[in-house]
């Protein structure tokens, strides 16, 4: 089932390439009503959340609705990207689902205590992900 | 008012009658030919002659022992204008009575007297004699002298140094040991000049700390070095006790000092055995505290290369693993049945490439994680690692739970990773088509508690039975039964680093029964 009216503003940060490639295999698989951004690191998230530097233009790179996010990524990763936003209280806005393939427990319960939506191991699973954009409301 | 005139003659008799009647010494007079004249009362009383029986009578006569002891020449000399006086110390006594006091001492009275010429008109007319009763001063002084006697035999005789000292601290006795030790001549050690004899080192202490008694009246106490007459220093520890009078000055002190070198030279050397041993405890320290911290700093680093490999290692093999996926998934089509079948095998190459650096990963970490031990619910750790994995789940298995579980003392991560990997081998090894059936259950054994993983599986010979929980050990082929040969001994390593024991019963064809033993939890 796909979404009607307006489309579910996606927002990828991950700096692996192949990664943003299966992502957005999966993502054109699921075939819902979504546009899809990419951040290519924890910086380029703050930027496009911010509309800085080339995500100024707030109507082209509008707020997105769902976040997924990679925790390990050079200058600023997930962990402080999810700080950022939860000291911004921009969390209830925004889901935000990790994207990673560390199984470490710690780094699991750390997330949940910064206020992550959810938390995906890799590889990504085509089929969860399509599950994951369907529910969105 | 005036007393009454008196006249010359009124005072004589006055004088008389007291010499004769009232005075407390024995007093007697002769004539020049030394013939008793006078005898007073004291005379009488402690001679028991009366005036009568002696007055008129020779002298020698009354006291025969007077020519043997050759006292007459006293008497004689009196009659020449000399006084003599009679020592009690040479003679004892000049008329021989019975001892007046009531110590037993002395026989006769003790006596000393003074025999003097009797002047009448300054010409001699003959001798009067005082004789004092001394008994009672010689008792006293014969105990005295027999204390001090004692005193210095037993102070001679002790293996001890004994001293005596003026209230200003002053020796003014020292006993012959201090001699006998020191080589010093005798009486060189009274006043200050023991010092002589003190290690330089300890003389200043000495007098500071003597000072200071003498000041406060406290006992002085203190160790010191003295200087044998060999040349040698000895050590002694010495005290002395201040002797006060009745109204709590400090009269004398009375000291000892006793030889403790033989003991000193022990603790020293005692104490400097134990200096030395607390500097190689404290080295010791030092090289365990920069081993450790070495030992951490390799931890360190071997945890972030664990952390490297898993993130930047598992990365592009997940990637190898993605791509033939999306060929084998979205282009089947376009493929021949050849190249499918490779992208399958790399697919499945990637898959065991990526279990094998899991679990060396694992590997790593249960061997380097730290391990607090806490009381743990089996039951509900079983649920959480089927709830995990669907293949541990209905329709594709059966795990069956004995309850109760007994609780362990146990590290929830690393017996939760021993539990998942003993069910994940379980439900493998089965024979095709057989449905994978497990029960879990525990069970006190000694003061251990046992939990059983007991399946329906394959099987195994008794031989290889010791060998699985080895590294990279396996007991079947990887193509039959694939797996990276790691997780046996995953479970070894954990439950190892929480002190306890696992094993398995098995035999070909009738399943296996695994084991993991760990301490019980207290009862809540």
């Amino acid at each position: 089932m796909s979404r009607t009216g307006t489309p579910l503003n996606v927002l990828l940060v991950e700096d692996l390439e192949d990664d943003r490639f299966f992502f957005q295999h999966a993502f054109e698989r699921a075939g819902v009503n979504a546009r899809l951004f990419i951040a290519k690191d924890g910086v380029e998230a703050l930027d496009y959340l911010q509309n800085k530097d080339h995500f100024a233009d707030a109507h082209q790179f509008p707020r997105p609705d769902i976040i997924f996010l990679d925790l390990k990524m050079p200058r600023r990763n997930g962990f402080e990207v999810l700080q950022w936003m939860q000291e911004r209280s921009l969390l209830a806005a925004i889901k935000v689902i990790i994207l990673s393939g560390s199984d470490e427990p710690t780094d699991m319960e750390l997330c949940r205590k910064l206020g992550a939506a959810d938390y995906i191991i890799k590889p990504i699973d085509t089929k969860r992900i399509e599950q994951l954009l369907k529910t969105d409301p | 008012m005036n007393p009454p005139e008196q006249t010359s003659e009124q005072l004589n008799n006055a004088i008389l009658v007291w010499t004769h009647e009232l005075a407390p010494h024995g007093i007697f007079t002769t004539d020049k030919e030394l013939r008793i004249t006078s005898w007073n009362h004291w005379l009488e009383r402690h001679s028991s002659m009366r005036a009568e029986q002696v007055v008129g009578r020779p002298l020698i006569d009354i006291i025969p022992s007077l020519a043997e002891r050759r006292l007459v020449e006293y008497f004689n000399d009196a009659l020449r204008g000399e006084v003599r006086v009679l020592s009690r110390a040479l003679h004892g006594y000049l008329l021989p009575m019975p001892s007046s006091g009531s110590d037993t001492t002395f026989d006769r009275m003790q006596q000393s007297a003074r025999i003097a010429p009797l002047l009448l008109e300054g010409q001699v007319c003959g001798t009067i004699t005082i004789v004092e009763d001394v008994t009672e001063r010689e008792c006293q002084n014969s105990i005295l002298r027999e204390s001090e006697e004692r005193f210095r035999v037993m102070a001679d005789t002790v293996p001890n140094i004994i001293y005596t000292a003026a209230s200003n601290g002053q020796v003014d006795f020292i006993n012959q040991r201090f001699y006998d030790v020191s080589g010093l001549p005798p009486r060189s050690g009274l006043g200050s000049g023991w010092l002589q004899v003190i290690h330089p080192d300890d003389a200043e202490r000495a007098i500071i700390a003597l000072e200071q008694s003498i000041k406060n009246g406290n006992v002085f106490a203190m160790e010191f070095r003295i200087k044998d007459k060999a040349g040698q220093f000895r050590w002694f520890i010495s005290r002395a006790w201040p002797i006060r009078d009745a109204d709590n000055r400090v009269v004398k002190w009375f000291g000892a000092a006793t030889d403790i070198h033989d003991l000193k030279v022990t603790q020293l050397a005692l104490a400097s055995v134990q200096a030395q041993l607390e500097s190689h405890a404290g080295r010791l320290e030092d090289t365990v505290a920069e081993r450790t911290a070495k030992l951490r700093e390799t931890i360190r680093h071997l945890e972030s290369f664990s952390y490297t490999v898993a993130h930047d290692l598992r990365a592009p093999i997940r990637a190898m693993q993605g791509y033939a996926n999306i060929l084998l998934e979205d282009l089947a089509e376009n493929l021949d049945e050849k190249s499918t079948t490779i992208l399958k095998n790399i697919s499945r190459a990637a898959k065991h490439l990526d279990a094998l650096t899991r679990d060396v990963l694992n590997y790593t970490r249960v061997s380097t994680q730290e391990v607090q031990l806490q009381s743990v619910n089996v039951e509900e750790l079983v649920h959480n690692v089927t709830a995990m994995n669907p293949a541990l789940q209905a329709p594709h298995s059966n795990i069956g739970i004995v309850r109760p579980l007994h609780r362990v003392m146990a590290h929830p991560t690393l017996l939760a990773q021993s539990i998942s990997n003993l069910l994940d081998n379980a439900v493998k090894f089965v024979a095709p088509d057989v449905m994978p059936r497990i029960v879990v259950r525990s069970e006190l054994c000694g003061d251990a508690v046992r939990l059983w993983i007991e399946d329906n599986g394959i099987g195994m010979e008794q031989e290889i039975q010791p060998k699985i929980f080895g590294i990279f050990e396996r007991a079947r082929a990887a193509d039959e039964y694939p797996g990276t040969g790691i997780g046996l001994a995953i479970v070894a390593r954990a439950v190892e680093r929480m002190g306890g024991a696992c094993g398995v019963e098995s035999e070909p064809g009738k399943g296996s029964r695994f084991w993991i033993q760990l301490r019980p939890a207290p009862e809540d």
